[in-house]
């Protein structure tokens, strides 16, 4: 499994609260936080919540270095959706800028709303990024399957996780092979690189391929989805810790929207 | 005649390519199919990491061209070869990867984006009987656009508020780039699958 998957790498002792939990619970308290981000784009209210979900990981003992990095991410999208907004937002003036013979105007109103947006979208990655992170991939597939979803179906997102290493590791493979020809995609223009990336997709996508004959036969072989029911390994119980982080996430998605709709956020 | 008739008869590459004999929808979904579907979207996320990194820089992801040239183009093989199933497993593993690796700020939308681009992969397959033409490349490059357009009009709008009237420019070259690259991208791909031995019929 990828390093980044911290629930996976958890050992049963050293689990955190949120990882101990249901998959489904943390289902219902993702899909509540993305209704609470959306409903709101007050500012404060937005600053709360993320002080909030800073909190959640630093008690709950998530790794900060891997579920924080995503806030970079969002750094490029945060100027450029507040420099939009400055620069098209007509309302409360605070500039007057000359470039290049273009008066341009910049507005505080715009600036607020450009780092509003951005709140919400760093959220929205924040929790979502908390959610893979505690949420064991294997759990995670056994709730879907209890929720009604086919295991074959259900089983690639574990398959996804077990072979993407192996797939980096094929394309730096094949990356590193067109080099010693001559042929550095590292060195091409960045404007056409996308073009210029036929030399490593065709080799990458005929390996795959031929690599997914051979794992379907051994699936297959191992009675992959021969049986209408199957058994699990792990097992998946809830307990009362489930039962208020639902009851939690429910009263406050409802305490938010109400409170919202009534204009006081 | 009669095998000149069988020839051209053979000449017609039906979706889904990895089982012709099946229908688009619901496509391939033994246990080959899922997983050779698995595999293309892994390769989608290998490619994604060189495309994705230029449109964050550039524009904080809002209006990706790379990424979209490589979605169209993998994601159109993925519905080709394996149908609608294997398309969406080749749409929806991305953004779940990019989600749980926080690659991208805006992955959470992809599961729709990706989605729409399945669709026009489908319709494609619906309107011609040969899949390996230029024909039904340009067609599923001209219909993911548009479904994209459509698609991201309303996200701009509702969800990063901006004054899309003034985007209009942004929305102009990044089409630009999704009706024509992906096509030819395809078209290549598709032949060279087909070439390699992956279509049955």
């Amino acid at each position: 499994m990828p390093k980044f998957l911290f629930a996976s790498a958890l050992e049963e002792d050293k689990a955190t609260f949120f990882s101990r939990l249901h998959p489904t619970t943390m289902l219902i308290a993702l899909g509540c936080m993305v209704v609470i981000i959306f409903s709101t784009l007050n500012f404060l209210a937005l600053l709360g919540l993320l002080v909030f979900l800073f909190l959640v990981v630093l008690i709950d003992g998530m790794p900060r270095q891997t579920t924080f990095t995503v806030l970079l991410v969002v750094i490029p999208l945060c100027i450029f959706i507040t420099l939009i907004q400055a620069l098209t937002d007509p309302n409360q003036i605070i500039a007057h800028l000359n470039l290049f013979g273009m008066g341009i105007l910049v507005s505080l109103e715009g600036i607020l709303l450009g780092l509003a947006i951005t709140l919400r979208v760093a959220l929205m990655a924040l929790i979502m990024t908390i959610f893979f992170t505690v949420v064991h991939p294997v759990k995670l597939t056994r709730a879907l399957y209890e929720l009604g979803m086919p295991f074959k179906f259900a089983y690639t997102f574990v398959l996804a996780l077990r072979f993407l290493p192996l797939v980096l590791d094929e394309l730096a493979t094949i990356n590193n092979a067109q080099k010693s020809r001559g042929y550095d995609i590292d060195r091409v223009n960045p404007a056409i690189k996308v073009l210029k990336m036929f030399p490593l997709t065709i080799p990458l996508i005929l390996s795959s391929l031929k690599r997914a004959d051979t794992i379907a036969l051994a699936m297959d072989l191992k009675a992959f989805n021969a049986y209408p029911k199957r058994t699990f390994f792990i097992g998946l119980q809830k307990g009362s810790g489930d039962t208020v982080v639902r009851a939690v996430s429910v009263v406050a998605m409802v305490f938010f929207v109400v409170v919202t709709f009534r204009g006081i956020l | 005649m009669a095998s000149a008739g069988v020839a051209k008869e053979r000449l017609r590459f039906k979706i889904p390519l990895a089982k012709m004999s099946l229908n688009a929808w619901p496509g391939r979904t033994d246990t080959k199919g899922i997983v050779s579907a698995l595999m293309l979207s892994l390769v989608m996320i290998g490619i994604l990491q060189f495309g994705e990194r230029l449109d964050t820089i550039l524009t904080g992801g809002l209006f990706p061209v790379s990424g979209r040239v490589i979605s169209i183009t993998m994601i159109g093989l993925g519905t080709m070869l394996y149908g609608v199933v294997g398309g969406l497993i080749v749409s929806e593993i991305n953004p779940i990867i990019a989600t749980a690796t926080g690659t991208s700020p805006i992955a959470p939308f992809f599961f729709l984006t990706n989605a729409c681009q399945v669709l026009s992969a489908w319709i494609t397959g619906k309107m011609f009987d040969n899949a390996i033409t230029w024909k039904a490349p340009i067609t599923n490059g001209v219909l993911a656009t548009i479904f994209l357009v459509a698609l991201y009009i309303p996200l701009h709008i509702f969800y990063y508020h901006l004054p899309v009237e003034k985007m209009v420019s942004l929305y102009a070259v990044q089409s630009l780039f999704s009706l024509t690259v992906p096509a030819v991208l395809l078209r290549i791909l598709l032949k060279v699958v087909r070439d390699a031995g992956f279509v049955e019929e």
